[in-house]
């Protein structure tokens, strides 16, 4: 009985204090997920069916907004990849007191809610905005651009909101490499071109592919910036997903969408992963 | 010759483009015109006047600073304590458990807010200040687990052995080590739901009625209708508040270490 | 010293699943007496002293403090001291706090708590570091500051788990020192877990050899060392040569044996019983070998002829392989006077004392 006991009686006290924690996981978010699984699966009368898919697979209005939604957060990585890096490169070759100024204010406005920020978007960005203000006061334009309440709107506020994200990856990928390899590539005579496309670049690549693929997943589901800076005019999955659960009240069609979005947005990740991570790449950086 | 520090300007740019959304608000806030326009026209303390005159704001106000307190307290009470079991026990499926307790942060918050509404409604709890309280404490029970999980991962279990030989009981060890050793981990992870529950619309979105809404939403509603500078006086409100928080949560943790880099050790 | 027992252990035993940790554990400490645990990682020691300690139960037998049986009685009411490898100070604490820590929970008054802790700083020479965090400390330091805390609350018994591993090889002779100051000044009743056997012999009154979760022998350091009961014991403690041997006759006292390597050796039994023609492993430290000039024999069949293969040299003596028939043995030198010309491939002769020649049976061929 002895071995039994110890064995089990851990479990019995962690089980105990663990119980709080899973009675909230399991009461709003296991047995809710669930449940809309099964009702994704269910026609009107309540029985199986794949219909809720297969009517949104096969409207060509869905498909083009779940393609949209996937072209923005596409647009989206590749700008926080490319202002990204740089910021990364520079924390990395920055002094410890720099970097940790620079380091807080990138977090910082990221703590505050991205409502805010869309509105400031929106002070910057309108038609009677900062940015329109002042070209037309210098006479560059006489109309106002159309910089919000479309595509671009939308991108350059999911930028605002997920940059932090692919700077962390990038930072912590860049931090991990040797400085000392600088070194022996300048001795072998590489130029700074040349370390950064031979040592640089393909040891961030962890760092690269950790921050895409969290930008793309926040970006895929993103909400608030969508119905905020792109209005009607740019509907992305996130916001047909909204409509249907409170002003169409189709449940079933919505959890279909729901599980739609968690699906291709987990799919196209792992098509990522999967080509970056080539044999070598395994090799490298496994268990890393 | 010099060269250019184009790192250097590039994070300038980056840096500016993240901080100026919030920058901007604050001068509009005091604007005199009736629209939202910027360089603000005049001054005037018109728009934080007129905060006062519309009771939604102001009740969306408490009814989140109540969501967020009670929330925050409870994820950090429950999480705390599942993270000590975790690490302390060795118990067969703790892996399982911990990465459990981690999920809710790999499904997207809109679909969490979906999938609360609907089962919530069918155990009649959707529109109720307890549906959303569950589910703001469910988004936030994953940063404190791993906040304190990762503070006990350099914890010494021997330091309680010490404390018990010494004459300590586990109420004592629990008292006068592990939780002084822990602290900073469960302030930060308190501070951190406070922000994150405070913050949150995508979730709140689902959960809320018309009559009682949380501040976010309140500000996300009324923006989808009217611009005026009545919503940069209130974000400017919410700014300042956040700003505090920030503040708090660098003293007692660092931001850095919150979201997994550090920039102390690396030379 | 008085003949009070102060801690028994009695047929203590501890298993974790199929696996026998400590079996049969017998064991009686003196009032005052310094004991050491010996052996190799795995070996035992540690479950023993975290029975002691009241971390771990025994499955069997059971552990007496003072009398008292112990079984059941848990780590906080067993009133002892203990000092961990890791120092295990509380970084959140003074040092001053850490120290005064055991007395708060025993509701001391203020003031004796204040004197008490400066006493046992005092005792420990660290007077001048009572405000300063751990972290602040030296490792040294802060093994120390451990072990004033633990002695602060005049404990019944002492538990040191290996508490000088964490140190360089310097400061470790330093603490060990340390450590039999205030073992004297104190006389507080020892246990020291160790697994290096220098440690044990230096501090102890006692040493307990375990391997295996058994007790291989229990003596002063003396009778270790120059009477090993087991191959064990006389492997586990400082360095020998092993000759694979047979037993030709024993007579009385008197083995007469026949190394593998092809040479004869006599040895003085000490207890054993060994049957003619049995296999036996035969031992010789490198200090009880001597280098003679090639071709004598002044002790008949206690000496070899050979030829030199490597000299190393380690500061205060030598080291030099001697290869004899199929096998090589390492005789300690002084490195000054008559060997100093030594070269590798010059012959020489060993001689050795049959006493000095420990003879354990070996396995059946």
């Amino acid at each position: 009985m002895g071995a039994h006991n110890s064995r089990w009686r851990p479990l019995r006290n962690a089980l105990l204090l663990l119980a709080p924690v899973l009675l909230v996981l399991l009461v709003a978010f296991v047995i809710p997920m669930v449940y809309i699984f099964a009702l994704s699966l269910q026609n009107e009368e309540q029985q199986f069916s794949l219909g809720n898919y297969a009517l949104f697979l096969h409207d060509s209005y869905y498909v083009g907004i779940l393609w949209r939604t996937i072209k923005l957060s596409f647009y989206t990585v590749l700008a926080c990849l490319v202002f990204g890096y740089p910021v990364a490169m520079f924390m990395a070759k920055a002094s410890g007191r720099m970097r940790g100024v620079v380091t807080f204010l990138i977090i910082a406005p990221h703590l505050i809610s991205v409502v805010i920020r869309n509105f400031g978007w929106v002070v910057i960005l309108g038609n009677k905005g900062w940015i329109n203000t002042t070209l037309m006061n210098l006479g560059i334009i006489d109309k106002p651009l159309k910089l919000l309440y479309n595509e671009l709107g939308v991108v350059i506020g999911l930028t605002d909101a997920y940059i932090v994200y692919m700077v962390l990856a990038l930072v912590t990928s860049l931090y991990a490499v040797d400085t000392s390899l600088y070194k022996a590539a300048g001795i072998l005579g590489a130029s700074s071109v040349r370390k950064f496309v031979s040592i640089t670049l393909p040891l961030s690549l962890p760092g690269i592919l950790a921050g895409s693929t969290l930008v793309f997943s926040l970006s895929m589901s993103a909400y608030v910036t969508p119905a905020l800076m792109g209005g009607s005019a740019v509907k992305v999955l996130p916001v047909l997903t909204y409509e249907n659960v409170m002003i169409t009240l189709n449940w079933p069609l919505s959890a279909a969408l729901s599980f739609l979005l968690l699906g291709s947005t987990y799919a196209l990740v792992t098509i990522f992963t999967k080509l970056v991570e080539t044999r070598r790449y395994k090799e490298v950086f496994s268990g890393a | 010759m010099r060269r250019i520090p184009w790192l250097g300007i590039i994070t300038f740019i980056v840096l500016l483009f993240v901080i100026s959304p919030l920058i901007v608000i604050i001068p509009t806030s005091f604007t005199d015109s009736n629209f939202l326009t910027f360089p603000p026209e005049g001054v005037s303390m018109r728009w934080y006047e007129k905060i006062l005159d519309r009771p939604q704001f102001v009740d969306a106000f408490k009814y989140s600073l109540k969501l967020a307190v009670i929330s925050a307290a409870a994820a950090t009470v429950v999480g705390t304590i599942a993270a000590l079991a975790i690490s302390k026990f060795k118990f067969p499926g703790r892996k399982f458990i911990s990465a459990l307790l981690l999920s809710p942060l790999t499904v997207p918050a809109i679909i969490i807010g979906i999938a609360a509404l609907i089962f919530f409604t069918r155990i009649s709890i959707a529109g109720t200040f307890a549906g959303l309280l569950l589910a703001h404490i469910l988004i936030s029970i994953p940063y404190v687990v791993r906040l304190v999980l990762t503070g006990l991962s350099t914890y010494d279990y021997t330091l309680e052995r010490a404390a018990y030989m010494l004459g300590a009981n586990s109420m004592r060890v629990f008292w006068d080590i592990t939780l002084p050793l822990v602290r900073p981990a469960v302030l930060s992870g308190f501070i951190f739901s406070f922000l994150t529950s405070f913050d949150n619309v995508t979730v709140s979105l689902f959960l809320v009625t018309p009559t009682s809404t949380t501040l976010p939403l309140a500000i996300f509603s009324y923006m989808k209708e009217i611009l005026d500078p009545l919503v940069a006086s209130i974000s400017s409100v919410v700014i300042l508040l956040s700003v505090v928080f920030i503040f708090l949560l660098e003293k007692v943790y660092g931001l850095d270490r919150l979201f997994g880099v550090n920039t102390q050790s690396h030379s | 010293m008085s003949q009070t027992i102060d801690v028994e252990l009695r047929q203590v035993r501890k298993t974790f699943g199929s696996n026998i940790v400590v079996d049969e554990f017998d064991l009686q400490i003196q009032e005052g007496e310094c004991i050491s645990f010996l052996g190799p990682s795995g070996c035992g020691k540690t479950t023993t002293l975290n029975m002691i300690a009241g971390f771990l139960e025994p499955d069997g037998g059971e552990i007496r403090i003072k009398g008292k049986r112990m079984n059941g009685v848990p780590s906080n009411k067993r009133e002892l001291g203990m000092v961990f490898q890791t120092y295990s100070l509380f970084p959140h604490m003074t040092v001053a706090e850490n120290v005064a820590y055991g007395l708060k929970l025993r509701k001391v008054p203020k003031a004796e708590v204040k004197q008490r802790v400066a006493k046992a700083l005092e005792l420990v020479k660290l007077p001048q570091v009572a405000d300063r965090y751990p972290k602040q400390l030296s490792g040294g330091q802060r093994q120390r500051i451990a072990i004033a805390r633990a002695l602060v609350i005049e404990p019944s018994l002492l538990l040191l788990d290996e508490p000088l591993s964490n140190l360089d090889a310097k400061l470790r002779e330093e603490l060990r020192e340390e450590i039999k100051r205030l073992h004297m000044e104190t006389g507080v009743t020892t246990i020291f877990v160790t697994h290096d056997q220098e440690e044990a012999l230096y501090l102890s009154d006692r040493i307990v050899v375990l391997s295996n979760g058994k007790v291989e022998q229990i003596g002063t350091p003396l009778e270790i060392y120059n009477r090993p009961a087991t191959e064990f014991v006389h492997t586990f403690i400082g360095k020998s040569n092993k000759l694979p041997a047979v037993v030709e006759v024993q007579d009385g006292e008197t083995l007469q044996l026949r190394a593998d390597a092809g040479f004869k050796l006599q040895a003085t039994a000490k207890g054993q019983k060994l049957t003619a023609g049995s296999a036996a492993h035969a031992y010789i430290r490198p200090e009880k070998l001597r280098l003679a000039v090639p071709g004598t024999n002044p002790l008949g069949a206690n000496s070899a002829q050979g030829r030199v293969r490597q000299l190393s040299f380690l500061g205060a003596f030598a080291e030099c392989d001697v290869e004899i028939g199929s096998a090589t043995v390492t005789v300690r030198i002084q490195t000054i006077g008559e060997h100093a010309g030594l070269k590798p491939g010059d012959p020489v002769a060993l001689i050795w004392h049959p006493e000095d020649v420990f003879v354990f049976p070996g396995e059946e061929r």
